[in-house]
């Protein structure tokens, strides 16, 4: 078979899987009108085959990348000859085209496996009609506006090669749980407009959508987390969070979505909040249209964006037209949502979810304000007037610490009405252990109020949720006469849908606590060395021992050696290099990290004037590795709740030591 | 006062704390002009721009870099992205010399003051340092 043939059998696929979209959204819209099972039926073999078509141009897409056929206008501008597999493999999410099929092949999947499952029966084919719009969109996008299959003729001989930034292990996880998460959300939201749309007033939806929801969440965090660690490790610039467009993104949709999480916990069990959740949902998934948007158009300035104005333009309509869909749903069918039950005390748990939720879309709203400021500014007075770094850190940071204090109330707080008493007895350890702590840093000289205030709110939390599973730890061993690691095996396993939260409010203190020591108590030098220079920051030594050239497979390098001295001990060599990719006009920076629990030294050559003389980068960020590790616990956290089978169910109404207690008896 | 009260109030309470807080961030924390080269050199040269926080984009003019190491001090004229190259603005930046920043064809961003002679920039940034932004245009 040559190129030719199987780049048209690709382009073939995707207009197929576009008509067949086509035909799904009307027979789905037919069929609901009229109850015609055979046209039901048919909807249901229309999934398999859009699934199909987008899963042959995917594999023909990879064909062509990982066997070079630089023909392939796609395959010549991201990859080269002496590209290593794995990034050949990765090169399908590098550009526009390759992205929106790789997104347009997860959506078809997601949609197929819903299509398959027999799940709300009443609501499922209006869902599924929603999840096949989507459908039709990226597919009208991959058949007319960007094809990822353009022939070049003639073919060039060699491909342009992969942005040496992309080459990084992180760099090939992060787009993809990016639109795994975004993706994701696609699937509670087809099922809430759904609900509406039907007047259907169960909320089986949000016990169905749950997993996805859930799934969707994990991703976008993992996806936020790499591209951090992505950023740190690779840009060379000491951070990992710069306030960009396309970070705040995928930033915005978290924060909703994790509203989201929480607050279809009081529905679930309190049948409240109903119109909440909906507005809810549709704005998450709205958020990730429009992270898109932001991403592909390039209309705000970015240091990484994809520049393509006319995908940009359909992004746009498309997430205008989701907004106001779902907004004018919501407002027509207010009033079937009526609300179960009302509040029954201003002390309970479901009034601090509302909290919870209004936190974070307070500081999803500001995030998007920061965001688009200069886009609204220009509209209203030609000036396009920017905020930067400052703005998102002072509004955000109290918001988060909030966020944070009332992670830890939260979960000791009982469903209906919670007595105070109680709450302030379980928080007498807790609030004594963080005390602790902070008088011991504030003896070591952590002073600045920001850090005191972060670090008492973060230990704090980290103790009432350690305290809080040591105490149902205790209550097992009493009432079942287990050893402790046992009782504690148990406890988690058997409910793991809430100690599966404990472990990720851990590991998001644990970040919190990484940001917070890398944010405030950063150093940085810019210094320029001679051989055998010493200089000093903090208690490191840094000595210039010179700069070599090396050879590594496809890259040129200029290496420096550094030897580190740490107190006056030998502690390591680094070897900050700049790499010098074929093809690439400039040099890219590698960075070299010393990183331990309490700190990274993090060195970046940053230049040379002759063999001799060298200008160096040099930070010392703290705590920095917390941030991955909270990463962790986040996932593991996650994935241990979510994990199918007994434990996974919701736990009963109440859950605490005594309470517990109680039920056993 | 029932619940419901007690709950609208307090959320109006938080919503009502969210809401000053970003407006004394967004008043405090101080925004800047996003301009391009040109209007940026309009804004100093007929409106007195000094000492106003702006964001310019642009390019560097080739062969006006000059870089010296031991100070860690960059100079170079910048020029609109398009049109005219006489339209000049010199920019000093104390920092080391970003990756790409001497490709012929790197659009830049810096962000700083106009001190009365030059533009002094805190932060200089190289846009889309990848080649494959420019081969799709």
């Amino acid at each position: 078979m040559d190129n030719l043939f199987l780049a048209n059998v690709g382009s073939f696929a995707l207009v197929l899987g576009f008509l067949i979209s086509a035909y799904a959204v009307v027979a789905g819209i037919i069929a609901i009108r009229s109850n015609n099972p055979a046209l039901s039926e048919s909807v249901k073999g229309a999934s398999i085959a859009i699934a199909l078509t987008t899963t042959i141009a995917i594999v023909i897409m990879e064909v062509f990348l990982l066997s070079g056929q630089f023909a392939i206008q796609y395959v010549a501008h991201y990859t080269s000859s002496d590209l290593p597999l794995f990034y050949r493999f990765s090169a399908l999410w590098a550009g526009n085209e390759g992205s929106l099929l790789l997104w347009a092949w997860i959506l078809s999947i997601y949609s197929l496996a819903i299509s398959l499952n027999n799940i709300v029966p009443r609501i499922k084919p209006i869902a599924l009609t929603i999840l096949n719009i989507n459908n039709l969109f990226f597919l009208f996008l991959l058949s007319f506006i960007s094809k990822p299959f353009v022939i070049l003729n003639p073919p060039p001989v060699e491909g342009n090669g992969l942005n040496p930034l992309l080459q990084n292990p992180g760099m090939v996880i992060h787009p993809i749980t990016v639109y795994l998460g975004y993706v994701g959300f696609a699937v509670p939201f087809a099922f809430a407009m759904a609900a509406v749309i039907a007047k259907y007033p169960g909320d089986e939806w949000i016990k169905v959508t749950r997993r996805w929801t859930v799934l969707a969440w994990l991703f976008l965090s993992l996806g936020n987390l790499t591209g951090m660690e992505w950023a740190y490790v690779e840009l060379g610039w000491g951070g990992y969070w710069a306030w960009d467009p396309v970070e705040n993104a995928s930033f915005m949709p978290w924060l909703t979505g994790s509203a989201f999480l929480h607050s279809v916990m009081v529905q679930e069990r309190k049948d409240m909040l109903k119109v909440w959740n909906i507005f809810l949902i549709s704005i998450t998934y709205v958020l990730t249209l429009f992270g898109t948007f932001l991403t592909r158009s390039g209309i705000l300035s970015s240091v990484h964006a994809f520049a393509d104005q006319s995908l940009g333009r359909y992004f746009l309509v498309f997430t205008v037209l989701a907004l106001f869909g779902s907004l004018y749903l919501l407002i027509d069918r207010l009033n079937f949502l009526r609300e179960g039950k009302e509040f029954e005390s201003v002390f309970s748990k479901e009034s601090s979810f509302l909290l919870n939720n209004l936190l974070l879309v307070g500081a999803a709203f500001a995030t998007f304000w920061g965001t688009t400021f200069p886009l609204f500014s220009e509209l209203v007075t030609g000036e396009k007037v920017t905020v930067g770094a400052p703005f998102f850190n002072t509004v955000n940071v109290p918001i988060f610490l909030a966020f944070i204090l009332l992670m830890g109330i939260c979960p000791l707080i009982a469903w209906r009405k919670a007595s105070v008493s109680h709450i302030l007895r379980n928080f007498t350890v807790p609030l004594f252990l963080a005390l602790a702590v902070i008088i011991y840093l504030l003896v070591i000289g952590i002073r600045k109020p920001w850090a005191v205030a972060s670090y008492f709110i973060n230990f704090f939390v980290l103790f009432a949720t350690l305290y809080e599973i040591f105490k149902g730890v205790k209550t097992r061993v009493k009432l079942t006469g287990e050893n402790f690691v046992k009782a504690l095996i148990n406890l988690f396993v058997k409910n793991r849908r809430r100690y599966g939260g404990y472990i990720i409010h851990i590991g998001l203190v644990l970040i919190a606590i990484g940001i917070t020591g890398s944010s405030l108590y950063d150093i940085e030098k810019n210094v320029t060395l001679t051989t055998n220079e010493k200089i000093t920051i903090k208690n490191y030594t840094i000595e210039f021992k010179g700069l070599r050239e090396v050879r590594m497979n496809n890259v040129d390098a200029v290496v420096a050696d550094i030897d580190v001295y740490q107190d006056g001990k030998y502690l390591t060599r680094l070897n900050p290099s700049k790499n010098f990719y074929p093809n690439e006009p400039n040099p890219t920076s590698e960075v070299a990290i010393k990183g331990s629990l309490k700190e990274d030294l993090y060195v970046v050559l940053a230049g040379w004037e002759n063999q001799d003389t060298a200008i160096f980068k040099i930070k010392v960020n703290p705590l920095i590795a917390w941030i991955w590790i909270g990463g962790y616990f986040l996932i593991f956290g996650t994935v241990f709740a979510l994990w199918p089978g007994k434990g996974a169910e919701m736990g009963p109404r109440v859950i605490s030591g005594l309470s517990l207690a109680k039920e056993a008896e | 006062m029932n619940q419901r009260t007690k709950i609208l109030m307090g959320s109006g309470i938080i919503v009502f704390a969210i809401a000053f807080l970003f407006i004394s961030a967004f008043t405090s924390s101080g925004t800047s002009y996003s301009l391009q080269v040109d209007e940026a050199v309009y804004k100093i040269v007929y409106e007195n721009a000094v000492d106003k926080k702006m964001r310019i984009e642009g390019r560097v003019l080739p062969g006006s870099i000059s870089w010296n190491a031991k100070a860690l001090e960059l100079k170079f004229i910048m020029i609109p992205i398009k049109g005219s190259e006489q339209t000049q603005l010199p920019v000093v930046y104390n920092e080391v010399k970003p990756d790409n920043f001497e490709h012929p064809e790197a659009q830049i961003v810096v962000e700083g003051k106009f001190d009365g002679k030059v533009f002094k920039a805190d932060t200089l940034l190289v846009k889309c340092p990848s080649k494959y932004e420019k081969k799709q245009q």
